[in-house]
């Protein structure tokens, strides 16, 4: 199994840009929903006045603090990646993203910085309006950061506003707002940050019902329940809405994905959800194996999901590499051809223009232009290339809407024991409270893995596929700095879990 | 600031002495600040300099380098896993 593993520098670059993003998604999540907790929590305080509010308050902003301070900047390590291990995507993208990063960092800077120093040090220093202010300006400025960043990625899937200049190689920005509003940035936004919204609820779920079960702090631990269950269920509702809209449009713009995350090789109307399957792993295009070992269908929900229509016809893998004349599907072979002619025309242009034989170059350049969006087909070797891992799309997607589902009803179980007034009655549920902080965990990776690895080969959509946005350096560079990068991160996670056990070991403080 | 109010100093001074006594009335934050800045002296000056140039800024001087370079590749499919580097590349262009 280990023997078929290509450990190629491109493959560490990835395994190096996947190990830094996922170590940062331990932090980002937590802070995106934490501070909207706090938000909630601080505006009831304001409102009735009770000092309990305000403590309960001062508890989980510190926890949110330990969370922030132990993130912060991990994200940037993910940017010296761009220009070190994939210089030639950098150069290629540095126009689009110039603007959505500058206005991270402004954003992030002005709204974070300034107010999250009213957060932690404006207690009976500032007006109780002036902090609760800034507690929610600090929520929203962290979410829009995280907007940024995510309209960046959703570019990567789905490159629109831009047009691809063959002088300078690089991808243009044309309107700033089709960038913005594309379909993918919305559902990147929406789904990662509601995700977050679930996942913040669980650890204050997850703390709260421990504290109920050493029978510490209790009033603190059902009044945060209460606030975190409704958080919780709204939130989880809409990750399951903003799912469903992402896989919509995965089935308009990336049906490869959506093929993979159904484990789905040949297209059909009526076509299933698989509930549960084991995958067959050897599964090649073109081949007469079966795609799995067991599987659970739920007839027809698959193409209500991606093309929310009941019966419709949704492509495989195998139309989508060979193409299906039948729907008017092009395939990756065909698209391979488009894309060598897009090469050898930007070749003719390039030679041309060097040579000073403009009549020769406009021609090439118009020849190009028909090809252009193929761009990145031309690239690949074989149309075998332009299939994602199956496998680990399949597993990851099915372990995400597993612990998604799972989440609505456990958030639906606190709220109810919560409103009943039985939630220290029904102690069996609290393992499950701090079981499902760390399903919401893996769902939240688990989702990251099927946005990326279900879009393998292509760094950008369609236009540049990985193998080409890399940097040529030797791979005992990205080795060396990956191992770095492991320990690193991993000690800061030690420090960061020591910090906050022995904190919620404190507890907050009791009111009299 | 409600407690800054009688203050004689101005707007920036109050802000200034808002953040210092925030600074020094620090427990916890005192740890967390102290992880931040070896977090970040690690980040910048360990791997950032030693470990993370730019490749392109590294071996290209102009834009006009840069984008000659990557135009190259994106007419040579093949080019970058058949072990020719940015080094090679430049040598053979000098």
């Amino acid at each position: 199994m280990l023997e078929q593993i290509d450990l190629s520098t491109v493959n560490w670059a990835r395994a190096q840009f996947a190990l830094t993003a996922m170590y940062h998604w331990l932090f980002v999540p937590l802070t995106l929903g934490l501070t909207f907790l706090c938000a909630f929590f601080e505006t009831i305080y304001v409102k009735t006045g009770k000092e309990e509010w305000k403590e309960l308050t001062k508890f989980w902003m510190k926890l949110f603090g330990i969370n922030f301070a132990i993130g912060v900047a991990t994200g940037i390590i993910l940017e010296f990646e761009f220009g070190t291990n994939w210089a030639n995507y950098s150069w290629m993208v540095g126009d689009i993203f110039g603007a959505p990063l500058a206005i991270e960092g402004i954003v992030a800077f002005f709204l974070e910085a300034t107010f999250f120093a009213v957060m932690f040090f404006g207690w009976n220093r500032v007006s109780k309006g002036f902090h609760l202010l800034s507690t929610w300006m600090v929520a929203i400025g962290s979410n829009l950061s995280a907007l940024w960043i995510l309209v960046a990625n959703g570019w990567m899937q789905f490159p629109t506003g831009m047009a691809f200049n063959p002088d300078t190689a690089r991808f243009e920005m044309q309107n700033f707002f089709d960038v913005v509003l594309s379909p993918y940035a919305i559902s990147k936004f929406t789904h990662a940050t509601t995700s977050g919204f679930a996942l913040s609820s669980f650890f204050v779920i997850a703390i709260s019902s421990y504290y109920l079960a050493r029978r510490r702090h209790v009033k603190m631990a059902k009044r945060s329940i209460a606030v975190a269950s409704v958080f919780g269920l709204i939130a989880s509702l809409m990750v399951a809405f903003t799912g469903d809209e992402a896989a919509f449009i995965d089935g308009k713009h990336q049906p490869m994905k959506l093929a993979a995350m159904e484990g789905l090789w040949d297209g059909q109307k009526n076509a299933p959800v698989v509930a549960f399957g084991i995958v067959n792993g050897m599964k090649e295009p073109g081949d007469f194996q079966d795609p799995f070992v067991v599987e659970f269908k739920i007839p027809g929900l698959l193409s209500l999901l991606a093309n929310r229509q009941a019966g419709s016809f949704v492509p495989g893998i195998n139309d989508l590499v060979f193409g299906n004349k039948d729907y008017n599907i092009t395939g990756v072979t065909d698209m391979i051809k488009k894309g060598k002619r897009a090469v050898k025309y930007l070749a003719e242009y390039k030679a041309a223009k060097k040579a000073g034989d403009l009549t020769k170059a406009s021609n090439a350049l118009a020849l190009f232009n028909q090809y252009k969006d193929f761009l990145g087909y031309g690239h690949l070797d074989s149309p075998k290339e332009a299939v994602p891992p199956v496998s680990i799309t399949f597993y990851s997607f099915h372990i995400m809407a597993a612990v998604g589902t799972g989440m609505i009803i456990i958030f639906l179980l606190y709220l109810f024991f919560t409103a009943k007034g039985t939630i220290e009655r029904n102690t069996w549920l609290y393992p499950i409270g701090i079981l499902f902080f760390v399903l919401a965990y893996i769902a939240g990776e688990a989702g990251w893995v099927v946005a990326e690895v279900g879009r393998q080969p292509w760094a950008i959509q369609g236009l540049l596929p990985v193998k080409v946005a890399r940097t040529d350096i030797a791979p005992v560079n990205v080795k060396l700095t990956f191992f770095m990068f492991l320990i690193t991160f991993t000690l800061l996670l030690i420090a960061e879990v020591k910090i906050m056990l022995k904190q919620i070991q404190i507890g907050p403080k009791e009111v009299k | 600031m409600q407690s800054n109010i009688g203050s004689n100093k101005g707007l920036p001074g109050r802000i200034v002495e808002f953040y210092v006594q925030g600074m020094k009335s620090m427990g916890l934050g005192k740890t967390l600040w102290k992880i931040i800045a070896i977090k970040l002296f690690i980040i910048f000056f360990v791997f950032k300099l030693f470990f993370f140039p730019d490749m392109l800024d590294r071996f290209f001087h102009s834009d006009a380098e840069k984008a000659e370079h990557v135009s190259q590749l994106l007419v040579s499919p093949g080019l970058p896993t058949q072990g020719i580097n940015q080094q090679q590349i430049l040598q053979q262009r000098r």
